[in-house]
């Protein structure tokens, strides 16, 4: 990261128009809202497995930059945001989830069904269940590396990590989810 | 590609598809945030109250013997249902009550008055005529006041509102390309990013006759400083400064390196340093620096810092790793 000195206290001076441009409008709430939502619910799918509670979780965030759409309009990348928390909040109310399913089942035989998404075939299921169940940040970084197609530097400003330790996520969540597959990984650079 | 990759475009491809069937309605957040937080927070309720009923009824089917079946005691029973049933509703589910203004959230169908031509839609005017209850065309502009901010303040913060008044009907325009939503009674607003430095801004308000009226102020961003630069003495004019940048952060090769390289004072030297390798170089006569540091004895994914630092001590500091398997 690269920081750029300003000297301190001095205000632009006046003469010096040389910016008299205004950047950018911050874009409306809804537009963003339309543009995000549904690829939002996607990646909250992917990490939590629950058609139901994926919108919540997407609605839940979308809620909370509605409320400080001050701030996060201002953002360079709002969607970057959006996508940390529903992030953050699928996976750990999928883990919520399997406990809470655990102890329900061993108390009294209640056994939970999770909707699947409609016409998702059963290979990209099996697949998508087998990138939650590796580590938090692994499962995060996969599901944007695969589903979202974002850069290495883009999934480092989501999760609000360096790029090379989305490197290692990704490699060893590759490994891990290859074995768990049954693939065979082969070499890659 | 490989085939776990194979594989992950195509699941990935499948989310996709599906969710396009997903409905998206922006109404229930923008209008109605209290509706739609109940209705998460109604599912939390009915998943609670109904595992409670169906805890109950399985203690009442079963007996209070269950425990030995199970293996749980009753107490245990009754720990759960307030769990499930006291689920955190996150805090995004209050109601909302300091929302905010919602007038930026409201689309705009006007159309941009910056294609019209006020000359050719202006209605023709009519030869005489021998009724009296002709109308005469529109030929006046409409008036187009800014009542905020005012022209030469300064500010220090970033998003700011304009505001201001116009013809009820009319439209506005910022900087001949954002619209500001006016309301019936002419008013309107519109939050724009500033520049640091001095930011003009014209507005243009235009009727459906396409008369238009501008006008424009200019406001100061006075941007928070954040860095203090070395100074040597009281009129230090700062020519150069020190940046850094790292081209890879891993390497999967025997003897892992990567590359460093920035700009700083001409001539000046750039140390690289680590627990595993360093490196030094020397800027060009544009300032430009460049070297590349190998780390030879670097540990198999674990991750290290690595400070790049120039003459004056400014330090940078980055993340390696080494992902060669060997």
């Amino acid at each position: 990261m690269t920081v750029r000195p300003r000297l301190r206290g001095r205000a632009a001076p006046e003469t010096t128009k040389r910016s008299l441009d205004v950047v950018r409008a911050t874009e409306p709430f809804e537009a963003f809202y339309e543009r995000e939502f549904r690829s939002v619910v996607g990646l909250a799918y992917a990490l939590s497995g629950s058609t139901s509670g994926s919108e919540d979780l997407a609605q839940d965030a979308f809620i909370a930059a509605h409320k400080n759409w001050d701030k996060v309009s201002t953002y360079d990348k709002p969607e970057a945001w959006v996508r940390r928390v529903v992030s953050n909040m699928a996976v750990s109310r999928f883990r919520r989830g399997i406990t809470e399913t655990k102890a329900l089942a061993k108390l009294a035989g209640f056994r939970s069904e999770v909707a699947s998404l409609p016409d998702l075939p059963h290979e990209a299921e099996h697949f998508w269940s087998n990138v939650r169940k590796l580590p938090k940040r692994q499962a995060q970084s996969l599901a944007l590396h695969y589903l979202e197609d974002r850069p290495v530097a883009e999934i480092a400003e989501i999760l609000e990590c360096s790029a090379s330790t989305v490197k290692v996520h990704l490699h060893k969540g590759r490994k891990s989810l290859a074995a768990r597959l049954g693939i065979e990984l082969g070499e890659d650079r | 590609m490989t085939t776990l990759d194979t594989l992950a475009r195509s699941s990935a491809g499948a989310i996709h598809h599906s969710v396009s069937y997903v409905p998206v309605s922006p109404a229930s957040i923008t209008g109605a945030t209290g509706g739609l937080a109940f209705g998460a927070f109604g599912r939390y309720v009915l998943a609670g109250v109904v595992a409670g009923i169906v805890l109950i009824g399985a203690l009442f089917i079963v007996g209070p013997d269950a425990g030995d079946v199970t293996g749980d005691s009753v107490p245990s029973t009754t720990a759960v249902t307030p769990t499930t049933a006291a689920t955190p509703i996150p805090e995004t589910n209050a109601p909302e009550t300091n929302a905010p203004e919602t007038n930026v959230l409201v689309p705009t169908t006007v159309v941009d008055p910056v294609d019209h031509d006020p000359v050719s839609v202006v209605p023709p005017v009519a030869a005489p005529d021998t009724t009296t209850t002709s109308l005469a065309p529109d030929v006046e502009p409409p008036f187009l006041k800014i009542d905020s901010p005012g022209d030469g303040d300064r500010f220090e913060k970033a998003v700011l509102r304009f505001s201001g008044r116009t013809e009820a009907g009319a439209t506005v325009l910022a900087s001949g390309k954002f619209t500001a939503p006016v309301a019936s009674d002419g008013s309107w607003f519109i939050d724009l990013v500033l520049a640091p430095g001095a930011n003009g801004v014209v507005f243009a308000a235009s009727d459906a006759a396409g008369n238009k009226t501008t006008a424009s102020v200019t406001v100061y961003f006075d941007e928070p400083a954040t860095v203090e630069t070395t100074t040597t003495t009281s009129t230090t004019v700062v020519t150069w400064e020190f940046t850094a940048n790292q081209k890879y952060g891993s390497c999967e090769l025997p003897v892992p390196y990567d590359i460093f390289s920035g700009k700083t004072k001409s001539g000046a030297t750039v140390t690289i340093s680590s627990p595993y390798g360093n490196g030094s170089t020397t800027a060009n006569g544009e300032g430009v620096w460049s070297v590349k540091v190998e780390f030879p004895t670097a540990p198999y994914n674990e991750t290290f810092v690595v400070s790049a630092t120039d003459y004056v001590g400014t330090t940078k500091t980055f993340e390696f790793v080494n992902l060669y398997t060997g």
